[in-house]
């Protein structure tokens, strides 16, 4: 199929998912979301299959079975669960979206040139490796903390948050340490850099939920969600593809805004839900602190009695 | 404007579709925040584009097989996040 009508569908499809946000801010017009939103979709994937450079039929064959066993699992799960446990269900598809992130990531990295986005020797450009290392990254944070995060939902895990000393330092190590690592992988696209990289970034998605209280758990779901957007954003652009790039930044920034919101709803500062438990441990001593003072002023206060 | 790297208009495409991103949620009441959640939730499926493309990147290749279990996970996803939706937009309907 022409490209030209392809990305005229992508067009389509954008501007479907932003009549399914727009359709969800009021009442009477929020039935038509999933509608417009799953027609969005439909076209993005249409188009898309039309679109692919070298696929044979068993390319098509494997993609109609993925389509059919994921759609089914996510079709019967999202059916029968109970409706309160919708944020472990939206957690759970943070992971998986996550985790697609990451897999994508080392396709492109492995077979760049069958997917169309290596330079005419065959070799990855210094930017796309860096877009395939931020997609990589950000994917693996979320992956990894929406993991942590469903546990906790879900009870499995030893429910009182842990905090593990030095943990701050421990962050800005590890968050040194992945930049350093995005350096190596753009200087040199190494398979190793990329591993390590992803392995890094695990951990640092597990230390930035970890340590979050219980209370602060529906921020954090918001949270994964927006990080998951700007996940798949990243993918946009490392495979040069428009709609992946839209669809991912309205998602992303929608979960930055609506965690803004639940946050002042909350009375809690939307920096310490972004950076999640890094600047958790400092701002509760602090209350602690004032709560202390607040006592001894008011046994002060009152010492004739 | 043809040296431009087109990789320079996509970043223009991002940081737009975050201002729309921004301005369409801003005002969205609190009853409507789950069923948001879950849309966006849908909507960032949109991966599975990526995941189509990994397939489809020779057949029997490693990427092809990576692709297939992406795929799998975003459709999951995909049909999870509107399903969910859906049953949240009804269950507000009807207690209303």
């Amino acid at each position: 199929m022409n490209p030209n009508v392809v990305v005229l569908g992508y067009l389509i499809a954008s501007v479907c998912f932003i009549l399914a946000l727009r359709s969800l801010s009021s009442p009477t017009t929020a039935w038509q979301s999933t509608i417009i939103g799953g027609a969005g979709m439909m076209i993005a994937v249409i188009a898309t299959l039309f679109h692919l450079p070298n696929a044979g039929v068993v390319s098509y064959v494997m993609i109609l079975l993925a389509l059919a066993i994921g759609g089914a699992i996510g079709l019967t799960v999202a059916g029968k669960i109970d409706l309160a446990a919708m944020p472990r269900l939206v957690t759970a598809s943070c992971a998986l979206v996550g985790m697609a992130t990451v897999l994508i990531s080392a396709a492109l990295l492995i077979s760049p040139r069958d997917l169309g986005i290596a330079d005419s020797a065959g070799r990855l450009h210094d930017a796309r490796l860096f877009e395939i290392g931020l997609a990589s990254i950000i994917g693996a944070i979320t992956s990894c903390g929406s993991v942590i995060a469903f546990g906790r939902l879900q009870g499995t895990m030893a429910s009182a948050p842990m905090a593990l000393p030095m943990r701050h330092w421990l962050g800005i190590g590890l968050g040194v340490l992945i930049f350093l690592l995005l350096i190596i992988f753009m200087a040199t696209g190494s398979q190793v850099a990329f591993s390590l990289l992803t392995l890094l970034a695990f951990a640092f998605g597990w230390l930035l939920v970890m340590p979050i209280g219980d209370a602060d758990m529906p921020l954090v779901v918001s949270m994964l969600n927006g990080y998951a957007g700007f996940a798949v954003a990243a993918v946009g652009f490392a495979l040069d593809n428009p709609i992946v790039i839209i669809a991912g930044a309205l998602v992303g920034s929608s979960g930055a805004v609506l965690t803004s919101n639940m946050c002042r709803a909350m009375n809690r500062s939307l920096i310490s839900a972004l950076l999640g438990g890094f600047v958790e441990h400092g701002k509760a001593a602090a209350k602690e602190k004032t709560g202390k003072t607040a006592e001894l002023e008011a046994r002060k206060t009152q010492p004739s009695s | 404007m043809a040296e431009v790297d087109p990789g320079m208009l996509h970043v223009i495409v991002f940081v737009l579709a975050v201002f729309v991103g921004c301005y369409v949620i801003g005002r969205v009441e609190p009853a409507l925040h789950a069923p948001l959640m879950a849309l966006t939730n849908g909507i960032a499926g949109v991966v599975i584009i990526g995941a189509l493309f990994a397939t489809a990147a020779g057949e029997f290749s490693f990427s092809a097989v990576i692709g297939f279990v992406a795929v799998m996970m975003a459709a999951v996803v995909v049909f999870g996040g509107f399903t969910i939706t859906q049953r949240l937009l009804q269950f507000s309907r009807k207690r209303d």
